[in-house]
């Protein structure tokens, strides 16, 4: 079983994930949910087509303007104490950096820690294991927050992928996070150039395989854009073709901006591997 | 004595494969051909690599999965040397000297000066790069002091002016992540010993990162 905060999840449940911005500068988005009405129609629209967890965040994963604690605490906890009384039965997840930021989201109500950036703070999962909520654990490769993989290499980037997500689940459960309620990501793009993201798609079964439930944050990102040579808004078929791949594999969480096709995808891969019947079968069956 | 030198940068790009199926850099890699070609024409016995030393590394560090790679680790900077003097068709002796990237200016000045004064013909292939820090899609995002930077180099390199290159400041090259500055700067104390005249190839930051390829001959 997974548990996220208030809610819980069978462990063949494939989890839909759906990124709400807060921010002016995201690089897909590019400011559509900035304001608080915008971001609210955002969650409705998400959650109507079947999200179960919406991912709120206040600051750009890229470099950028720069944005203290007061100003991501002010972007993103009254947001959550919205969503909370809107959609009770919708998951929570902040994604943050920040324990500060962190503690003031749990008491408005999120379910989940999204810590996107390898754990550079150590007190976020102190504070997800204090409110009974969840926390992902990404690799980021040892970058610091909202800085650009230069020139990294890995002798092995997936056992270094292992190695940072397993311990960085560890220290989380020491830190008082209950065990089913640790994530971890490869952090596909964060401290890795395209070869190590597809590399790290190719080995997933390997996270799978240390029995820690996998998310992976894949949506319209650079080594999609490289890999299939188009850009920004052209991105979403080679993300589905990616999230297959993940789904075959065993990933339990998809963060993404499309949600519809997303879920399609999932349905599709779930019902090749035998875990979910097809919606309706009649051809040659009459 | 140093018959001849070029100035290379060291990007991962110029590993061809792993780029993937297009070639982003192909006017770069041009570029670094054209520059050691001239440099191995003087005619040397041996080429001395000085680059950045670092963690020894494979083009498959870089690319899992790309062409398999029999080359044996070493740092960036000598990997992607040894790749341009293979592509240069240089097949004599090669020399390395990874330059301790905390090693002061004065003691690179000091290693170039001792290469420079060696009983030898010997051409020398220096890997550097600029800052990478050049605007709002670079590595390093910006840093207003990066251009200014970058220029001061080019006019050094384009006036082969030892001196100017010998007194950029470490702290502010680590700042603005310019990998270069102690090979630049062991280049600086092999150009001190004579007079030269420079050429610049190429120079340009098409990903946010500023590359130079330029070649040295004696001008005495």
């Amino acid at each position: 079983m997974l548990r996220l905060g208030r809610h819980t999840f069978d462990d063949d449940a494939q989890l839909v994930m759906a990124i709400v911005n807060r921010t002016p500068d995201s690089f897909y988005d590019r400011g559509a949910t900035y304001a608080a009405d915008a971001a609210l129609d955002r969650v409705d629209e998400v959650v109507a087509a079947g999200a179960e967890i919406v991912d709120i965040g206040g600051v750009k994963a890229a470099p950028g303007d720069e944005v203290d604690a007061a100003e991501e605490i002010r972007r993103t906890v009254d947001f959550v104490a919205a969503v909370r009384e809107r959609h009770p039965h919708v998951v929570i997840s902040v994604d943050t950096w920040r324990a500060e930021v962190g503690r003031e989201a749990c008491a408005a109500g999120a379910d989940l820690m999204n810590d996107a950036w390898g754990g550079v703070d150590p007190g976020l999962a102190e504070v997800a294991g204090e409110f009974g909520a969840a926390v992902v654990c990404t690799h980021a490769g040892g970058q610091q927050p909202r800085t650009r993989p230069h020139r990294v290499a890995y002798d092995d980037v997936v056992a270094d992928v292992l190695e940072r997500t397993v311990a960085l689940a560890d220290r989380a459960v020491a830190a008082g996070v209950s065990r089913d309620s640790v994530l971890i990501d490869p952090g596909h793009d964060f401290g890795k150039n395209t070869w190590h993201s597809l590399e790290v798609t190719r080995r997933l079964d390997e996270m799978v395989a240390t029995g820690w439930p996998v998310l992976v944050s894949l949506s319209n990102k650079d080594f999609v854009g490289e890999t299939l040579d188009v850009p920004l808004q052209e991105r979403l078929v080679g993300t589905l073709a990616t999230t297959a791949v993940c789904s075959w594999h065993g990933a339990r969480v998809y963060r993404v901006h499309e949600v519809v096709q997303t879920r399609q995808v999932l349905d599709m891969v779930a019902s090749i591997r035998g875990t979910r019947p097809p919606a309706r079968t009649v051809r040659g069956l009459a | 004595m140093i018959l001849a030198a070029a100035l290379c940068p060291h990007p991962p790009l110029l590993l061809r494969e792993v780029t993937g199926g297009a070639d982003p850099v192909r006017e770069l890699r041009a570029a670094c051909r054209s520059a050691l070609r001239a440099v191995l024409a003087t005619g040397p016995d041996v080429v001395h690599l000085v680059g950045a030393d670092g963690a020894p590394v494979t083009a498959a560090s870089y690319a899992p999965g790309c062409a398999p790679d029999a080359s044996e680790a070493v740092p960036l900077s000598l990997l992607v040397g040894r790749r341009l003097l293979a592509e240069a068709g240089w097949d004599g002796a090669v020399r390395e000297l990874p330059v301790p990237v905390a090693a002061s200016p004065d003691e690179c000045v000091r290693l170039g000066a001792e290469l420079g004064g060696r009983d030898e013909r010997a051409a020398l292939v220096v890997l550097g790069d600029g800052s990478a820090r050049r605007g709002p899609k670079a590595p390093g995002y910006v840093d207003e002091r990066a251009l200014p930077f970058d220029a001061e180099v080019l006019q050094a390199l384009r006036a082969a002016d030892a001196g100017r290159l010998a007194d950029l400041d470490a702290d502010l090259s680590d700042k603005l992540l310019a990998a270069g500055r102690p090979a630049w700067q062991v280049l600086a104390g092999a150009l001190e010993v004579a007079r030269w005249r420079s050429e610049v190839l190429y120079a340009d930051d098409p990903f946010g990162v500023q590359y130079v390829v330029a070649t040295f001959g004696r001008g005495d």
